[in-house]
């Protein structure tokens, strides 16, 4: 192909234009801020979110001492929504990050070596790929019984089939390349062309991946949450919160609101920052 | 080619139908007990019971009456309901069914030509619209969605009921529309993200360079691209079917739909295992023939693909 | 009778920056422009402007006149704007067969959608572009494909069907379709291979002569437009260097750049200019007879039913370059990669110094032999600073990789050490070809195969990598091994050559024998498409016959 113009300089005129964050990002990053800062101090901000025993029924927003109100059980619900913080967003987090490193083991195996490898680990993510997560997630959570852990274990499991086919296909289409020949010609050991040269190289999708696998995560445990599986009932979390909240729904909308909008809001954010991460990757180019 | 595609599909289901059958043997407590449920428990109930499932065959010879049973719809009897899992199964997946092409029709009926114009008007206003419409329908889990759907609906703008499954497929269908949009929407942006990615990258391509450049006009070379992009959207697409099946299940409930959703969320929670049984194998099925019916469309949509199988020229 | 062109004023910017130059051009009907310059010359610009088809973000101005009718050329990409240009007056041919053509419609749908575009034109009607009614225009396409030396099944089939010469044949045929005043061709045969280039090129401007139209023809090649084009404009970095008749411009180059392309083409006929010193080799072709480094026995490959290469057997002398030439699917990369050891061979020995080799990586060391592949962008690993590569590749056979002996190396490919610290993204194609070259020298290898590792550049980057090859053979005692397709770099380097065809070995000898007196016929027929598309070919015989075998 004919350049039609020089690749290295249109990249530069690029990058200034897309490298300076929008307000989208920036607020995505501000969300994301609060949502650590939540997670860090719920033991000092909402020390009995849970635990507060009023039960004088639910209050409706705006009444004295609860802003958003209170729940059918007279929690408040901006202490809830506080303490439930961590409940759906660490989880989602070590899903993802789980599934990333199952994902590069056996992607990178079966990417690389071919043959049998690539052939029974193909066939294990076919199977978990044709089952879709929430069946899998019911019927284990329900028939074998469920706690927070278990159930993030098992997303582990069920997202990292994607997270395989992704790192397989991008080993596969580094591994021809003839950098990762010339590694060969070099006599370099296979761990180290696979790990110095072709996983840094696939890094940038792993990454981004894993970032949208958060957000995804995020919304299929509030899901599961929602239904009643992965956790225990009296413990602050946003899906578990809201289903509580459907009783109280027209008495206080603010109960499921206030958490409905913090998953898009949390999950949103999540999803640009992962966007323009990849977008920012793949200007910077690994042609 | 396609022998060996089929043969896949019988593998992978078979496996599934191990895991299920299994299902039985991972259960907490007493096979036994759990399988009578709530009947009361006398010897002669145990006798039928064991009867019943075998339990005195070795397990492989229990796997294998039992799959006998399923190949011809027998799936026992459901513990909760003292009916035949077929029958209780047959009741409901009409709904499901209804509801899962209703709210696919939504989705595809809005989201191939938003993406087709996103991709066309790049950085629009209709783009941008588009784009954040999408960051939202895949930020919001669907049961967010339904009862957004709900409270508004019900509260402010009463023109579509809000519960029940109504009578006869139109009432049905009158009934199933919020349902529909509330399953749809994260099919639907992710559809549309499909679509604008493959349309972008098609109208970059040489072809539709070639094709402007000999005054082929816009509509015309825009339909051009959308027929090449219909390959990777279908890839994507069947991928992305087996939402359809995890939503179903989150808006049936919200919903109170009497669909295979909360018959499987119910079974779930009453350890009704023959029905869980039945459910998982008949979803995993459906999957599996969907995924079957991507991969021969392809057939049709690529010409190469077809090459390739029916094995003519290079 | 189709009108005159003229351009006027035409400049392409990308923000501040001015990609091309203002520029001022007239072409009669029938007559042909050359455009000709390197990558990065605004060539291919300049032909998207004249159709308003500019990647977004950069923009054109002036103006362009069709008999009389003047076209704003920074129009914003609108059908009102351009309809009236766009395949009427003017209609762009792409270089890249494999691409220009919608690979999921039939070739004849394809062309049919130039005669409705034209006839919607003409009618300006708004009717739409049927999904059936490519088959009025069923005879029409049959007569443009004969034309074109097509057969008429060829309508019926789908572009992956079809070969790369019979593609742009469809391509050019739908950019005939519409009859335009201005045909636009952005080098029409650069994918294609030697033996089928001048046959289409002639074709093209045969139908575009019988047509009257104008025709702009952009190409690297000057070897190419030699006989072809009537009027040529040199460009380079936007700017126009030089422009003149033809052969007055080819024969007495004045700009010093141009002088400098005619000299680095690569030509044919430019044997025994680069080899002064025949002592040289004579001497190799001694060495050749006395110590064989490499020798292969019977090397067969296939894949998947089809085989790449079949029962191939060579040797290549101590001190030697032979070059191994064949034309895409000729399989000469595939025994390239089966001698590295990077493809296991089906049958067949590799011999270094008479010892037999493994098949396949395992147990072979860097110092055996190295490889320098085709593309520049993707030979290094992205990430990887210069240094961090030859580092690597140092201590891969044995040495520190310390800083000095990374600097030697570069200085050793003709590259400052300044360089070092640099991505491959920061480097020109030439010196990514260039640190590539160094890489392969860093163990020491006795063997450097070089895969049509300067095919990928310039003209002025080609002959200079060449040169530095030919001294690092006198200056390291290397051996080289050279698959091209390039019979220009043949003359330019090899001692030997040994011709492939179909995957068999069909011709070996020394490179003045088998180029000028070729035995086997694939070789005639080589060598004559080589000398036809060839700078310093007699003029007389400009327009080239072509025995269209």
């Amino acid at each position: 192909m004919t350049t039609l113009v020089q690749p290295s300089r249109r990249r530069g005129t690029r990058r200034r234009r897309r490298d300076s964050p929008g307000v989208l990002v920036i607020l995505s990053f501000i969300v994301l801020a609060l949502v650590a800062v939540a997670i860090a101090f719920s033991g000092v901000l909402v020390p009995n979110a849970t635990t507060q025993d009023i039960l004088s029924g639910s209050l409706p927003a705006g009444s004295a001492g609860h802003l958003l109100g209170t729940d059918e059980l007279g929690r408040d619900i901006l202490q809830l929504t506080i303490a439930g913080t961590a409940s759906a967003v660490v989880g989602p987090v070590v899903i993802a990050v789980g599934s990333m490193l199952i994902g590069v083991l056996f992607g990178a195996l079966a990417g690389f070596l071919r043959g049998s490898t690539d052939w029974v680990v193909g066939r294990a993510t076919d199977v978990l790929l044709a089952l879709p997560v929430m069946l899998v997630a019911l019927v284990v959570a329900g028939i074998l019984g469920s706690g927070y852990w278990v159930t993030v274990g098992m997303l582990v499991v069920l997202f990292s089939p994607s997270d395989v086919r992704i790192v397989r296909s991008g080993v596969m289409e580094q591994a021809p390349r003839p950098y990762v020949e010339a590694a060969q010609m070099l006599s370099l050991s296979r761990p180290r062309i696979m790990f110095r040269h072709i996983v840094p190289n696939v890094l940038p999708l792993i990454l981004t991946n894993m970032l949208l696998n958060i957000a995804f995560a995020l919304v299929t445990l509030s899901s599961l949450s929602y239904l009643g599986v992965g956790v225990q009932a009296g413990t602050a979390d946003w899906g578990r919160q809201i289903a509580d909240g459907r009783s109280i729904m027209f008495a206080n909308p603010a109960a499921i609101i206030v958490p409905a909008v913090c998953i898009i809001a949390v999950a949103c954010a999540i999803n640009i920052v992962g966007d323009w991460l990849g977008d920012r990757f793949q200007n910077r180019g690994v042609e | 080619m396609i022998a060996a595609r089929l043969a896949g599909v019988v593998a992978i289901l078979f496996v599934i139908s191990i895991i299920t059958f299994a299902l039985l043997y991972f259960a907490p407590g007493d096979l036994v007990k759990n399988l009578i449920g709530t009947r009361p428990v006398n010897a002669e109930t145990i006798v039928a019971i064991r009867d019943r499932y075998n339990l005195d065959d070795p397990v492989v010879v229990q796997y294998l009456t039992w799959l006998g049973n399923a190949l011809r719809g027998d799936f026992g009897e459901s513990i909760r309901m003292q009916e035949p899992v077929s029958l209780v199964v047959g009741q409901r997946i009409g709904l499901t069914a209804v509801l899962c092409g209703l709210s696919f029709l939504i989705a595809i009926a809005v989201s191939i030509p938003l993406g087709v114009a996103s991709a066309v008007r790049r950085g629009s206003v209709v783009d941008k619209a588009a784009t954040s419409a999408t960051l939202v329908g895949l930020s919001a889990p669907s049961f967010v969605v339904g009862l957004i759907l709900l409270y508004a609906f019900a509260y402010y703008l009463p023109i579509f009921p809000v519960y029940g499954s109504g009578d006869g497929l139109l009432d049905m269908l009158y009934h199933l529309i919020l349902p529909a949009i509330a399953l749809a929407a994260s099919l639907g942006a992710l559809l549309m993200r499909l679509t604008r990615a493959a349309m972008v990258r098609e109208l970059a391509s040489d072809y539709v360079t070639s094709l402007r450049s000999r005054g082929v006009r816009s509509r015309e070379v825009n339909r051009i691209a959308l027929r090449n992009a219909t390959i990777p959207i279908m890839t994507g697409g069947g991928l992305v079917l087996t939402f359809l099946v995890s939503g179903t299940i989150l808006v049936e409930a919200v919903f109170s739909l009497p669909g295979i959703g909360t018959l499987l969320q119910d079974a779930v929670l009453y350890k009704d295992i023959p029905v869980v049984q039945a459910v998982t194998l008949l979803l995993a099925l459906v999957i599996a023939v969907i995924a079957l019916v991507v991969d021969f469309s392809y057939l049709a949509a690529d010409p190469r693909v077809r090459a390739r199988f029916v094995g003519g020229r290079p | 009778m189709t009108d005159t062109v003229s351009v006027s004023g035409l400049s392409v910017r990308a923000g501040d920056r001015v990609l091309v130059e203002p520029l001022d051009a007239r072409i009669e009907g029938a007559h042909c422009l050359g455009l000709i310059g390197e990558s990065g010359s605004g060539k291919s610009l300049t032909a998207r402007a004249l159709v308003g088809l500019l990647p977004p973000g950069i923009v054109a101005s002036g103006q362009v006149d069709f008999g009389g009718n003047r076209i704003d050329l920074s129009l914003p990409d609108r059908d009102a704007a351009w309809g009236e240009v766009r395949g009427r007056r003017a209609v762009l041919l792409l270089q890249d067969p494999f691409t220009s053509l919608s690979p999921v419609h039939r070739c004849g749908e394809q062309i049919a959608w130039s005669f409705a575009a034209r006839d919607r034109a003409v009618s300006d009607s708004s009717t739409r572009l049927g999904r059936r009614s490519h088959r009025r225009y069923a005879a029409e396409v049959a007569a443009l494909l004969a034309e074109l030396n097509l057969d008429e099944a060829v309508a019926q089939s789908f572009p992956h069907e079809l070969s790369g010469g019979q593609r742009q044949r469809v391509a050019i045929a739908s950019a005939m379709a519409t009859r335009p005043d201005l045909l636009i061709a952005d080098e029409p045969t650069t994918a294609l291979d030697a033996s089928n280039q001048g046959e289409v090129l002639d074709l093209l401007r045969g139908l575009q002569r019988q047509r009257g139209m104008a025709m702009i023809l952009i190409s690297h090649d000057l070897g190419l437009i030699r006989g072809r084009a009537d009027e040529v404009v040199v460009m380079r970095a936007g700017h126009v260097i030089e422009r003149g008749e033809t052969s007055s411009v080819l024969s007495s180059p004045r700009a010093e750049y141009t002088q400098a392309l005619i000299a680095a083409n690569p030509s044919i006929e430019s044997l025994g200019h680069v080899h002064p010193d025949d002592a040289i080799a004579s001497t190799s072709t001694a060495a050749h007879k006395a110590t064989s480094l490499l020798e292969v026995r019977g090397v067969t490959k296939a894949f998947g039913g089809h085989t790449a290469v079949e029962a191939v057997s060579l040797e290549v002398g101590a001190g030697e370059i032979l070059a191994v030439v064949g034309e895409s699917g000729s399989g000469k990369s595939t025994l390239a990669r089966c001698i590295t050891g990077l493809e296991m061979p089906d049958a067949g020995e590799i011999l270094l110094n008479g010892v037999p080799l493994p098949a396949g990586r395992r147990g072979r060391t860097p110092g055996q032999m190295q490889i320098v592949f085709q593309d520049p962008y993707s030979t290094l690993n992205p990430i990887f600073s210069v240094r961090q590569t030859l580092a690597e590749a140092l201590r891969a056979s044995g040495r520190h990789g310390a800083d000095s002996e990374v600097d030697e190396l570069l200085a050793r490919v003709g590259l400052d050490a300044s360089l070092a610290a640099r991505r491959p993204s920061q480097l020109s194609g030439g010196q990514r070809q260039r640190v590539s070259i160094a890489r392969a020298l860093a163990p020491d290898p006795r063997l450097l195969i070089c895969d049509e590792s300067v095919s990928a550049l310039d003209v002025l980057v080609q002959a200079d990598i060449l040169d530095m090859l030919a001294a690092l053979r006198s200056s390291l005692g290397l051996t080289i091994l050279f698959i091209t397709h390039d019979l220009g770099v043949v003359s330019r380097l090899a001692d030997r050559v040994a011709v492939m065809s179909g995957g068999a070995l069909v011709e070996t000898g020394p490179t003045v024998q088998v180029l000028n007196a070729p035995k086997h016929p694939y070789t005639m027929r080589l060598s004559a498409a080589a000398r036809s598309n060839s700078l310093l070919a007699n003029q007389g015989e400009a327009g080239g016959s072509h025995d269209g075998v």
